[in-house]
This record gives C-alpha cells, structure tokens and sequence, in this order.
C-alpha cells in the first residue's frame, strides 16, 4: 500500500505527464497565436490595375482629380519607381481634403516606411487646415490610414470607410 | 547850317509824334471799372481751366481704369506668363497672405521661398509671416489680406485698415527701399455674402486699401476685374476662394504691376 503512495514512479510520472502536457498546451497556443499575427496582415497578391479597376466603379472617387506620381512625390514623398505600383485621387482644390491613396510596397519593410509616410501627410493635413476649416478637420479625424501586407492606404472623406471596406475586401 | 537844322527837325518830328501818340494811347485805355471785368474774366477762366484739367484727369484715370479692367478680362494664353515665366518674374519676390496665396504653392505655381501664407491668416495675426517676408530679403514685397479679416472687424474697415498699416510699417522700416504692392479684397459672392454678412464689406475695406497705399506710397493691385465678367466662373463652391484657372492671371497681373515681366 505504502509503495502506491510514496516515491514511486507512479506519482512522478503522473507529474512528468503533467509537465509535458501543460508545454505542449502552451507551445500550441503559441503556435495559433503566431499564426493568426501573420496571417492578419496577411494580403492576396492583386495588382494594381485590378485595384484601380475595381475602386474607379465608385464615382465619388473618380469626381475627384487623379494625381500623377509628381503629385505621390509632393505628398507622400515616394518615388513611383520605388514601389510596385499606386493609385490616387485627391480632390482638386487646396480647400477640400477628400483624397484615396493606395500604395503597393515591394516587400514589408518598405510597407512601413509608405504607411509612416502616409501618417505624416495625414498630420501635416491636419496641422495645415487646424483653426481654420472645421468641416474639413472633421473629414480627417475621421481618415483611414494603415497597412495590410504590402499594400498601404490613404483613405479621407465622406466615403472614406467604405472605400477602406472595398479595398480591404479586395485583397 | 540849315540843313543840319532842318535834317534835326525831320528826325524830331516822328519821335514827338510817337511820344504824343503812346500819351494819348495810354489815356484813351478804359477806367478801373474795365480793369476790374477783366481780371474777372481772368479769374473765371482760370477756374474753367483747372476745372477742366481736374476733371479730364478724371476722365484719363477712368479711362486708364477701364482699359485695364478690359485687359484683364481680356486676359488669355497669349497674355498670361506661362510657369516658367511666372517662376522667372518672382523670383526673389515675396507674396504674403492667407489660404487664397497659399493656393499659389499648392497650384504648383511657386514655391514657399517666395509664398509665406497659411490659411486663416489675418493681418493682425501675420506677425510671423512678416518676418519671415523680411528675412527673405526680397526685392518686391506683394500683400494679399483681408479674406478672414472681414470677419474679424465686420463693420470697422479703419481696425483693419490700420492692422494693415502696423505690418506695411514694420516692412518699411526693415526693407526701405522695397516696394510693397496691396492686392484688394477680391469680390465675394452674395451666396456667399448671404451665409456671412459681414463679407458684404469687402468694397469699403478696398476704399480703405486705396487710401492706406496713397498714404504709405504703396501700390494698389485691383484684380476684381479677373473674376468680375470673366467667361468662367473663377470661383469655388464657397464663393470666397477662387480655382486654379485664376492664379496664372493674377500672378501675371501682380507682375505687371510691378514691372516683373521679363
């Protein structure tokens, strides 16, 4: 009796078992965490072309005007030849900030510095029209800007969120 | 010896003559009372004569007016600098101003070493704008406010009038020599007039432009003519800020004004 109680190996591999089986729990866990970190900034590769296609059905984009890559310089300090491809409108006159700017980075890295360029012109968007046009402070509070795999975006407006909606679901 | 006597008789006769006759012209001369109607006359044409000059001054400056208001109506791709002539022309130049000068840079026309503007600027609160205006050094100084002052005085032109003043000083004093050029108020629309009452007092913050630059030997840039009976409609949905189709043309204009073309 007393041998079932004591230090037999019974009890230590009860223990050992418990050990093994509390890792790999945790190992699993971690492996399912990881994964779904990755694959939420997961993106189907889509050209472009495909892109531009499909966001130029929305007439509120394609009221606006369609800036060239002098303009993708001017703004978001990217160089079209660096990049795997953009596509931008913005709204012609100095007053308005409705604007849609997508940019399709050659790997992660380079996602990150457009999406922090795209930030700073969101920043210095707002420093220009801050005190002065409430409407339009209101329209960039409210822009959508961030990353989803390579493809970076610049989203401000009335339909800002559904064209944030559109594209997303593209890719 | 007579005939010496007789040549001095011959000699003496139409002298006395002329001398009686001169005598008797100046004592047959009409009274005081003919003296007076005459310098009456005198005075009266004098007064028409500079009456008139006044008035055909007048008429010339009308005339001078209306014949560049029509030019620059008129204003098309054979007369209005191109980019690179517009670069050209102010280069070394200065425009100072609020959200309607802004639009120069974010046009493409020029660029922030010539433009200091920010949107929503008045004149009272460009105190960092001219500043940086001076220590550009610029050889022409252009001004374009009044905008958003027009709902900062409202009713009283004369505050902002001498707001205007303080800023023209402070350029003169550090730049004596630089000539400074006041654009006007452009027109504003009754639409927008209707939103905001306080911009239907743009003509009278003009008058009050006009006056200051008489006072301080600026010279006054009316460019209401661009928009006012242009074909297309200059302005933007706001009836205040004015599209792209109106900078090349207010830029040549403020060349002209200021001898910049090349």
């Amino acid at each position: 009796m007393a041998h079932t109680y004591g230090t037999g190996s019974g009890v230590t591999d009860m223990k050992i078992n418990k050990h093994i089986l509390i890792k790999t729990g945790l190992v699993i866990l971690l492996v399912i965490y990881l994964t779904a970190l990755y694959s939420s900034d997961n993106a189907r590769n889509i050209s472009m072309d495909q892109i531009a296609q499909s966001m130029e059905k929305d007439q509120a984009i394609t009221a606006l005007n369609k800036e060239t890559r002098a303009d993708l310089k001017r703004y978001y300090q990217t160089e079209e030849r660096d990049i795997d491809g953009f596509f931008f409108y913005k709204a012609s006159s100095p007053m308005a900030v409705e604007e849609i700017c997508i940019m399709k980075a050659k790997d992660r890295a380079q996602a990150q510095i457009l999406l922090e360029n795209a930030q700073t012109h969101l920043s210095s968007q707002k420093n220009v029209f801050e005190g002065y046009g409430t409407d339009q402070m209101a329209l960039l509070n409210n822009a959508a800007v961030g990353k989803k795999g390579n493809y970076v975006y610049y989203m401000c407006g009335a339909n800002a969120h559904s064209w944030q909606h559109a594209f997303l679901s593209l890719i | 010896m007579k005939n010496k006597d007789f040549n001095k008789l011959l000699l003496l006769i139409p002298a006395g003559l002329i001398l009686v006759g001169s005598i008797v012209f100046l004592y047959s001369r009409p009274g005081s009372g003919d003296d007076r109607i005459c310098q009456e006359n005198v005075a009266k044409l004098q007064e028409l004569e500079n009456a008139d000059i006044a008035q055909t001054e007048q008429q010339l400056q009308n005339l001078k007016k209306s014949e560049e208001d029509d030019s620059l109506r008129n204003m098309d791709s054979s007369t209005v600098l191109d980019d690179v002539q517009i670069r050209q022309a102010f280069a070394g130049s200065v425009i100072l101003g609020d959200s309607i000068t802004n639009s120069i840079v974010e046009y493409g026309y020029l660029d922030t070493d010539v433009v200091v503007a920010k949107l929503g600027l008045s004149v009272s609160g460009a105190d960092e704008q001219i500043a940086t205006a001076i220590s550009l050094n610029p050889s022409h100084v252009f001004m374009a406010f009044g905008s958003n002052d027009l709902e900062i005085y409202g009713a009283d032109s004369s505050g902002f009038v001498a707001d205007y003043k303080k800023q023209i000083v402070k350029i003169q004093e550090a730049l004596p020599d630089i000539p400074i050029y006041i654009n006007c108020i452009l027109p504003i629309t009754d639409a927008a007039i209707e939103a905001t009452p306080d911009l239907a007092y743009y003509p009278q913050y003009n008058e009050g432009l006009i006056s200051l630059c008489q006072e301080m030997g600026c010279t006054f840039i009316d460019n209401s003519a661009i928009v006012e009976g242009s074909s297309e409609d200059l302005y933007e949905p706001d009836g205040e800020h004015v599209i792209q189709d109106y900078y090349p043309k207010w830029l040549t204009h403020m060349a002209q004004a200021a001898g910049l073309q090349t």
